[in-house]
């Protein structure tokens, strides 16, 4: 039995944010740098995987591995209300990044740009969530 | 426990003889609104539900509440 | 009985969820026959390019502001009420997700098949919208149908 479900989520939701933006810096440094590196499988893959787990992170299965009480909780009104805000504002950046890459003519070829788009989309959701979650816990 | 918000919002609208657009047009939001509000689609903020308890002249407590 | 003000704005709901299902639609036939281009682009795919670009960001615009810019603030307010705002949310939800998994398949589609990054884009970009636009025309539209004034 979880001694106090309310303190537990409290510490679980501010370590959540706080990977989320560690997943961030990771996720965009790693697409960023395969940008015109070479395309090994490994590293292809490592990007997929990668890219694969920031985007579960984002859903509401992520945080299922905690007792039914820390759930519900961690995926409280507040939280669902911040999820949704911080992926439209990840379309918004997503589409954002798209549009540039069409319109700027650089220099890439159709899986990095996929890369970037994703890189952009996933990030700026990680990030906004995280500052929202953050914010209300801190008020 | 799966807890959900129910209403008596169409009773209570129907009683005062008001139509769905009638009752939006008095606190200013869509009859769509008013609509995916009775039938338990979209939960109202607490503004909304203060607004629509007023427009009907009942306490909020009446006009929503808890089911498990 | 309704007064004049109600039938106009619900008139104005009815119009814009049927256009945001409308212009999806049209939006991404009008992709289908020209996401293949040439490098470096000739001067009609420079200008389909620029045409889809601007497409794009009006079907944005209509997507976030669509509803009654033109008509005065209260009836902008309602018709952009908690209801509106919540479609709104739920269908940038959806373009997310169609974005991010449009993004995924031509990822592993790149390596098998000759795809430019323009062409990429355009895929990702214009199924983004027009999944969002549906969502949203759909969601309207079924908060719509009901009692009726």
């Amino acid at each position: 039995m979880i001694a106090d479900p309310v303190a537990r989520a409290e510490h679980l939701g501010r370590a959540r944010a706080t990977l989320f933006y560690l997943l961030a810096c990771a996720f965009v440094t790693s697409t960023v740098m395969g940008v015109h590196g070479p395309e090994t499988p490994v590293r292809l893959g490592t990007w997929l995987v990668l890219a694969s787990l920031v985007a579960i992170n984002l859903t509401p299965v992520a945080g299922r591995f905690q007792p039914a009480a820390v759930t519900r909780l961690l995926n409280d009104e507040t939280t669902r209300f911040h999820r949704g805000t911080s992926l439209a504002a990840g379309s918004w950046v997503s589409t954002l990044a798209g549009l540039v890459i069409a319109a700027g003519g650089l220099a890439l070829d159709a899986s990095e740009a996929a890369r970037l788009i994703v890189m952009a989309g996933l990030s700026a959701s990680l990030v906004c969530f995280a500052t929202l979650e953050l914010r209300a816990a801190n008020g | 426990m799966a807890e959900r918000l129910v209403n008596a919002l169409k009773d209570e609208r129907t009683r005062l003889g008001l139509t769905q657009a009638d009752l939006a047009e008095r606190i200013g939001v869509s009859r769509k609104t008013i609509n995916t509000v009775e039938n338990g689609v979209f939960v109202p903020s607490t503004l909304l539900a203060l607004k629509l308890a007023a427009a009907i002249g009942k306490p909020v407590e009446q006009i929503f509440w808890i089911e498990d | 009985m309704t007064t004049g003000n109600a039938d106009v704005a619900e008139r104005a709901a009815w119009g814009r969820a049927r256009a945001a299902t409308v212009m999806a639609m049209v939006f991404v036939a009008a992709q289908a026959g020209s996401f293949h281009d040439d490098l470096p682009l000739n001067r009609p795919q420079a200008l389909q390019l620029s045409a889809w670009i601007v497409w794009s960001v009006a079907l944005l615009f209509f997507l976030v502001w669509g509803g009654g810019l033109l008509r005065g603030a209260k009836m902008r307010a309602v018709l952009n009420d908690e209801t509106t705002l919540d479609h709104r949310r739920r269908a940038m939800v959806v373009g997310f997700w169609g974005a991010i998994g449009t993004a995924f398949l031509v990822f592993v589609a790149s390596f098998y098949e000759p795809i430019t990054a323009r062409e990429a884009v355009r895929l990702v970009i214009t199924l983004s919208i027009a999944l969002a636009l549906m969502c949203f025309g759909t969601l309207e539209r079924r908060a719509l149908k009901g009692e009726a004034a």
